[in-house]
Formats: structure tokens, sequence, C-alpha cells
């Protein structure tokens, strides 16, 4: 197997508060190989948004990458210097946020802010750059690119404003691409039109892509694998179509069956008691144990560890699907007659 | 009730707010100048060693005694040493902080009651009643606050009878330093009337018919009174201030009641003549207590600021 | 459709002056500015449906309900419940009033943070006096066990809860006078799918229960499938397609809603590539003339230029399609 183009191992972030350390992230460990599209999903504030920040060096402070390593291409990035990120970011790792005005400088034409990325990164004359800055705006879908790079980012609509993003994080051609809820501020009607841009471009040029959301179809539609966020540790993780349709862990399960469906009659929706805890109440144990609805007495004292899933209809171990749950044998065959 | 007393005390010395109170040494030390400038204003009867007010303990042969120093002819000693008529200058302060710190909070008061009615109207109504209110405030914004006071206090002492003047004095004062300091309050209460009032607390409200007065004081202005109270704590220091210059220029209280600022004005007249303690004592209560409860407001600005954090 | 209607709008439009202030128009040489939010739209909806109205941002659905609350009155048209006439200017009656109520999007907003959850469940209780005071504290402790929570939470402040938990409040509020009909503006969309789940299944319990009737507002096209009988989609302020929920899903005929229900990305399509609608929304400011979905339409003719398109029924089952290029026989 070769070596994966992003690597997290047992990453741990902490943000220590007046009322004791919480633990953001607790021993997250995933592999993002090159060129494949990697979702997280998880609730609002189970920590997706936080791996996409340990990864691109830019956790707020007081928090900290407490312990665990980040690797990309092998070379370790969670301890680079302030200087050292930056030319990291945007070189080798582009960014698309939610509210594409947050990525652009409003004082600033699309124009300016593309050579000067482009030119930061890339051993390239000014016009060369703007050169290949028109012919990337031209092929994320922008209308007359040569004379809309001279527009500032307040001329653009939100969608058009989320394809200039999508061109700003790709002009220095990163190996890795974090897309953190690209399209949850859009309208439904071009929520669609982004993804596959995005999808199409990064497969384009190679690039690799975590898709951060809290929306499972869009993951559905767009990711090759998808892990499952929960309280700031790994519930799951595996290639999309089994993680969606043979959930193994008991809160992707619930997590799978609270989606109403577009295409299926649902009479009623799974609905998991209770609501994540919060950082500074995750119980011992498995940390969600107390919603669960199979958990047995070890669940509140041991801790599952991630362990490689043994395929139910096969019966044996499955490439790339990983699950933290100690009733993991139960749930996986569970997890098999719901599949369908 | 007392459990829910006690459960809300827990609560509020767990806050934030508290925690960041404790945290600011400036802060405590603030609040520890201002709470025992305030305690001797309000306790001076019992705690001046004599009654300023009261001309039939005063002896005029006490005047211009030096501090610890006994008079040369009474032989009287004095902590603080007296003025040019024999009163104890610690009594004076004493009562003149009283004094000052009553019209403070009187006119803050009044400066509060008068802004936040017209800012709840301006910001609920919009349209001419808006535009009119802010326009009146505008004006008053382009003059010096202190400068309206003395217009204010000039007019009205004006209309009041002269036997009236002396006794009317005080309220006079509030009044003038109250409306010369509503704008602000009206202003901010405004922005966050327009905020507030598009809330979806304030429509659920609306739909089921609860009347615009009813709206107003007990949904919207318990959610603007953090700005206001800031303001208000910032505002008693300026109150404090402004009531000394008018006291020192000699349009604020009798000087048979002197108040700080009074006292600076007498004592100012014989500083170049040494008897420096008449002027430099009153000065300093009235530098603390400004500064104490500036940096007081100061502080609660920022702690109720998240953007500053 | 022979049920009895609980509210019925009829071509109402809703118009907001957005012009600039009169010196500036003066200065600047420019007139008056509209924006017409809600562009001629009448419905019905029958007692103890729930009736959906999708639509993406601009497209007026916060709008209508917002007139439907007696927020703001229509321009043009008339809103009426029960038969009364729902229009602020004219007042609307204490006995009308407590039989409506609305959910609202954002359960952080929509309880006011110094108000004990007590005082606000009981705000309508006490604003309609619906029972003498001693019993108000009871009920609340009924409510908010209806909806899941526990009697002792009437002492707690809206902060000590989390998103589904206050949205469960907002609910037990809008129980509290016993309303018949519920306007429910995006009433999940702040919250995440698992507690969504909840809030969602809730209000079904709560319809079975007390045989509420539901104006349902939403963006996202599957929660709707799920909670309604009958849905509007509108574009732009203007009602395209009305159908039951059944039908709209299986056979989609504006060309808008077929694009819409392609474009949504949904779990049971893994890999499945979403069919993209071209273009965006345009500006309600100035809408295009004729159908306002003709610059996206691939359908799109001479005619939709320059015509606005009337609604039109389509079989016997209540469906109705504002679109020239559909067939009255599909």
């Amino acid at each position: 197997m070769s070596e994966p183009l992003l690597s997290l191992r047992d990453v741990v972030v902490e943000f220590p508060t007046r009322r004791g350390v919480l633990r953001a992230l607790d021993g997250i460990s995933l592999d993002v190989n090159a060129g494949e599209v990697l979702g997280l999903v998880g609730e609002s504030g189970a920590g997706k948004s936080m791996i996409g920040s340990a990864i691109i060096g830019l956790i707020a402070p007081p928090g900290r990458i407490a312990s665990g390593e980040i690797r990309l291409s092998g070379q370790r990035i969670d301890n680079l210097g302030p200087s050292q990120m930056r030319a990291l970011r945007g070189k080798r790792i582009g960014m698309v946020f939610q509210d594409p005005l947050t990525s652009l400088n409003p004082l600033y034409t699309i124009a300016d802010q593309l050579v000067e990325t482009i030119r930061t990164h890339l051993p390239v004359t000014a016009a060369e750059a703007r050169a290949q800055a028109i012919a990337l705006l031209d092929r994320v879908g922008i209308p007359a690119a040569a004379q809309r790079i001279d527009d500032y980012p307040h001329h653009f609509s939100g969608g058009m404003r989320q394809r200039v993003v999508i061109a700003l994080a790709l002009c220095a051609q990163p190996d890795l691409v974090i897309a953190d809820e690209p399209t949850t501020a859009l309208d439904v009607s071009v929520q669609a039109q982004i993804i596959d841009l995005l999808k199409d471009i990064c497969a384009e040029r190679g690039a690799a892509v975590v898709l951060i959301t809290h929306d499972m179809g869009v993951i559905a539609q767009t990711a090759d694998r998808v892990a499952v966020v929960y309280a700031g540790r790994m519930a799951e993780i595996g290639p999309v179509s089994d993680v969606i349709h043979r959930p193994a862990h008991p809160y992707t399960r619930g997590l799978m069956g609270s989606i109403p469906s577009l295409r299926e009659e649902r009479a009623r929706l799974v609905q998991i008691p209770g609501a994540m805890p919060r950082l500074d109440a995750i119980s011992a144990g498995c940390a969600f144990h107390p919603r669960c609805d199979v958990a047995t007495a070890a669940c509140a004292t041991t801790r599952p560890a991630m362990t490689h899933l043994v395929s139910a209809q096969k019966g044996e171990q499955s490439a790339d699907r990983f699950a933290a749950c100690l009733l993991l044998d139960h749930t996986a065959r569970e997890g098999g007659e719901h599949g369908g | 009730m007392m459990a829910r007393l006690s459960d809300s005390l827990t609560r509020a010395y767990h806050s934030d707010l508290a925690y960041n109170f404790r945290k600011s040494p400036v802060a405590v030390l603030a609040a520890l100048v201002a709470l025992s400038l305030v305690l001797a204003a309000v306790f001076a009867p019992l705690l001046a060693p004599s009654n300023p007010y009261d001309p039939a303990s005063l002896n005029l042969m006490d005047g211009f005694t030096p501090p610890m120093t006994e008079n040369a002819f009474t032989g009287n000693s004095y902590l603080l040493g007296t003025d040019n008529q024999g009163r104890d200058v610690l009594s004076t302060i004493l009562y003149g902080a009283r004094l000052s710190l009553f019209v403070g909070v009187m006119a803050v008061l009044f400066a509060m009651l008068l802004g936040i009615g017209a800012g709840l109207i301006a910001g609920w109504r919009g349209g001419w009643v808006d535009t009119v209110l802010m326009r009146v405030a505008d004006v008053q914004l382009s003059f010096p606050s202190i400068l309206i006071a003395l217009l204010i206090f000039g007019v009205a002492r004006g209309l009041i009878a002269p036997d009236q003047r002396d006794t009317m004095a005080i309220w006079v004062l509030i009044i003038s330093i109250g409306l010369s300091d509503w704008v602000q309050y009206a202003r901010v209460v405004r922005s966050a009337t327009m905020v507030e009032k598009n809330k979806e607390y304030v429509q659920a409200a609306r739909i089921i018919g609860v009347r615009p007065v009813v709206i107003l004081t007990r949904h919207i202005l318990p959610n603007v009174m953090g700005p206001v109270l800031v303001i208000a704590t910032i505002g008693l220091a300026l109150a404090i201030i402004a009531e000394a210059t008018l006291s020192f220029l000699g349009v604020g209280v009798p000087p048979t009641e002197p108040s700080l600022g009074t006292l600076i004005r007498i004592g100012q007249q014989y500083l170049f003549s040494g008897e420096w303690w008449i002027l430099l004592f009153p000065a300093i209560a009235l530098l603390a207590l400004a500064l104490s409860v500036n940096l007081l407001g100061d502080w609660l600005r920022d702690a109720l600021n998240p953007r500053l954090r | 459709m022979a049920d009895e209607m609980i509210l019925s709008l009829d071509r109402v439009t809703r118009r907001f002056d957005i012009s600039k202030p009169l010196l500036n128009r003066m200065i600047e040489g420019v007139g008056k500015q509209y924006l017409t939010a809600t562009a001629d739209v009448s419905l019905s909806i029958a007692r103890g449906e729930t009736f959906a109205l999708v639509g993406e941002s601009g497209s007026g659905k916060s709008t209508i309900a917002k007139m439907i609350m007696g927020l703001m009155p229509p321009s043009v048209g008339e809103i009426r419940f029960d038969g009364d006439l729902i229009d602020p200017r004219h007042g609307i009656a204490r006995a009308t009033r407590r039989r409506f109520q609305m959910i609202f999007q954002d359960p952080f907003a929509s309880l006011n943070p110094r108000w004990r959850v007590g005082d606000i469940i009981a705000e309508p209780i006490r604003t309609f006096a619906l029972m003498p005071k001693t019993e108000v504290a009871g009920e609340v402790a009924r409510l908010l066990e209806v909806v899941g929570l526990a009697p002792r939470d009437a002492e707690k402040y809206p902060h000590e809860f989390s998103g589904g938990q206050r949205q469960r409040i907002a609910i037990a509020r809008a129980l509290s006078s016993k309303p018949e009909f519920i306007v429910c503006d995006e009433p999940t969309s702040a919250l995440d799918v698992s507690v969504q789940a909840q809030i969602l299944n809730l209000m079904r319990d709560l319809q079975d229960a007390y045989g509420l009737t539901y104006l349902l507002i939403s963006h996202d096209l599957s929660v709707v499938r799920h909670m309604a009988d009958r849905i509007g989609v509108l574009y732009l302020g203007r009602l395209v397609e009305v159908a039951p929920s059944a039908d709209l899903f299986a056979a989609p005929q504006h060309p808008y809603t077929r694009m819409l229900l392609d474009a949504v990305p949904d779990l049971t399509r893994v890999g499945a590539r979403a069919r993209a609608v071209v273009g965006e929304i345009p500006n309600p400011i100035s809408p295009p003339s004729g159908c306002a979905f003709h610059p996206r339409c691939p359908l799109a003719q001479d005619i939709c230029k320059t015509t606005a398109p009337e609604a039109r029924s389509l079989g016997d089952r209540g469906r109705s399609v504002a679109c020239h290029m559909v067939d009255g026989a599909a």
C-alpha cells in the first residue's frame, strides 16, 4: 500500500479554560489518499471543523494540538512554525470555507488576490499568473472571466463567490483541499453546481478533498469514504456506500435513520434520544453510551478503540472499515440486516 | 424564595462577569475605592467629626487651621485642617461627597429615564418619530454638555422665585445635568431596540397580541439594559464632574451647603496665599471618586463586550 | 377537496418600499423602488392537514408566514382564517389570535433570554387570560411534559438548554393557547439531524393528539416530503406549483420543481450525480419579465418572456401549475 497523502495519528486538541482543559479532539486517526474525497460528518460541536483547523494549523488560541501527529506526504506538519505553515497553506493545502466572504478580501479585486496567491507559491511572472487566473476562473464557470477578474468580491453573487474561492483554493495546484461546509450558505439549486464543480476540478487536478459537512446527502453524492465524528472522537470510517447502507456504529445507524429521505417513505424517523454532550461533560467509557440503545455495562467504563470491521456477509475483514464500538460484532450483524 | 436567592447568588459568583472581575486588579481596586467613598458619603453624619452645615457649631476663629496643627487661637486641631470659615475640611469633604454623589446619581437616573424612554419609542416606532427625536439629539450633541447644563440652569433659575432659589438649587442642578446627558442613553437604547424588535421572541409576543407598551417594558427593556448600565456608570463619573464644574463656576449648590466643587472653588482662592489644604483634599476626593467610578465603567464595558475579549 | 378550509389566501401580494430616503432620491434623481416579496399567491389549507411551502431564498415564504400571523398586512388581496379577515390594519380579535400560533426557525432568538422558561410558556395563557392564575404553573408543567421536558425546567433560563430543547420549549409555548393552526417556519433548519428527527416526530405526535393544522415553511425538500400532505412550491414570490405530496415527488410538473428535485443531494443516491439547475436566483427587486423562471428554464419559449403564466388546475387531485409549457392533460 502506498503512503497516504495525509495522515492523522491520535491527534488530541485541547483548550485550556478556567473550568479545566477541554478536549475538542480526542485521538483522531485517519488517512486521506491522493485524489480521493474523504467526507467528515458529525453534528455541530462534534469536532469535524476542528479536524480541518488542526490540519491547516489554524486552531484558535488558546487551543493547541496536545499530542499526536499530522503528516502530509510523510512530512510532519503539526509542529511547523507559523511561517512554514503559511507557506504550506495555499501551496500544498487549499481551503474553501462556508462563507465565501471570509475567504475573499473585500478591498482587493479578484485579480489581485488570485495573482498574488499564484505568485506567492509558483515561480511565474505577473502576466503569466494573470493568464492562469483567467483560465482558472473560466474553468470554475465564471462567465466572461477576462473582464470579471477585475471586479471586487461584492460584485459577485453568493454562488459565483464560492466559485471564485474554489479557484483561489486551487490556483497554486495544491495536493489537498479542505472544504468546510462549502455549500451550507448557498441555495439548494446552487449547492449542486458547487459540489459538482469542486468534485470535478479536484479530480482533474488530482487533488484530494477533505469535505466537512453536516449534510449526509452531499457526502453520499460526493465522497469516496466517510468518517463519522462524535464528541471529538471517531465513531466510524469506511467507504461511503458501506457506511450509509450498512452503518456499523450505533450512532451512525441512528444518524442515518434520522434523516428524512426524498425518495423513500419513512413512517417515523429514528430518533437518538438526548443530544451530543458538551465537551466538559463527556462520559467515561464510550462517549455515545448514554444515548445508545444497545449499550451494556462495559460501555460505561471501557473506551472502545477503533477496530477493523468484520464483514457480516463474507466473514472477512473489509479492507478499510473501522469503527469504535465494543459491540461491534453484534452491531455489524445488525447493520448487515439493516442494509438494503 | 431563599433557595432561589442563594441559587441566583451562586450563579452570579460563577458567572463569567464575576470571574472577569476577580481577575482584573484594576476593577477590584476601583470598586474598593468607589465603595468606601460611597459608604463614607452615605454615612457622613455618623463619621464626620462635625456638621459643617450647622452654623451654630462653627467658630470663625478656627479658620485656616493647617492639617494636624493646633489652632493659634482656639488650640483645636483638625486632621485635614479647616477652611476660611473654620469648617473642618474632612467633614466638608464627607458631606460634600454626599451631595456630589446624590446630585450625580439623581442626574444619571433622570437622564436614563429620559434617554431610555426616547430611545425605546424612537427605535420601536421608527419613521418621523425616530427622525424628530434623533435630530433633537444630534443638535444637542453638537454643543458641549456643560454649556447645555449652564443654559438650562440659567433659564430654570430665571423661572424660580428668588426666595425659592436656594432650596430648589439642587433639583435645578439635577435636571440641568440630566437634560444635558440623555442623548447617549437614547442613542444606545434606540439602536438596541431596533435590533431586538426584529427578533423572533418579539414577533412571538406580537402574534398573540401583546400590547406594544408591554412588549417594550417587559421584553425589550431587560435586553437593552446591559449597555445602558455601562453608560450609566461612566455617566455617573461625568455627572459628578459636571456638578463640580457648575459648583466651581458658582452656579451650582449654595455655598452654605458645599459640594466637592464648591469646596474646590473656595480652596483655589487661598491656594496662592499658602492655605493649600483647603483645595487639595477636596480635589483628591473628587478625583478618586470620579476616577474609580470611571474605571469601573470602563471595565464593565470591556467585560460586556465580547469582541474585546 | 371537500374538507373544511381553515386558512385561505386570495391573490395575496406584498410589496416592500425599499426606496432611498426622499433627499437621496431628489439628489440622485431616482424614483421609488419596490420589492415584490409575494406576488398573487392564492392557496387554501384544510383543517388537520400539513401544508408545506418550499422555496429558496427570496421566494417570499417568510413574508407569507408573517402576513398569515397578522404581523404585516398584504398590499393586495386578503387572508382569511376560518372566515375572519387577518389584517393588522383592521385589528384582529383576541378570540381569533388565540387560535393560531407560530414556531420559529432560530430557537436561540425566539425565546426571550431574560425570561424564565415557565414565564415564556405561560405568556400566551396570561395574555389571553385562559385560566385562573393559580392553575398556570400546573399547566406549564403539563406542557413541559407534553414536549418531553421536565416540569422543573420551568425555573431555568433559555441559555441552559440545547437547541433541540429550546425548540421543544418554543413548541410548548405555541401549544399553550390551545391553537388549531400553527405556522412552522423552518422549525428544524438550525438543528442537527438527530435532533431534527426528534422535533419532527414530536410535531407529528402533537398533530395526531390535538388535531393541529400545520403550515410548514422549509427549504429542505426531504423534511417537506416527510411531513407534508400537500406542497406549494414558491419561486421569486410566485406560487409555481401546488400538489399533494406524493404526486409532487412522483411526477413534478413545473420545470423549476423538477430541477429542484433533481438538484437536491440525497442519501439514497450514493455516488449519483445531482443534475444541477443552471444559473442563480435573480434579484427580486428586478425580477425577469413574464414567467420569473424563464431565464433558467430549459423549456422556455417566447411567450414565457412576455406573459406571466396563470395557475391552471391539473387533474382532479387539487393540483395546479403555473407554466405555459405544461400540458393540461399531463
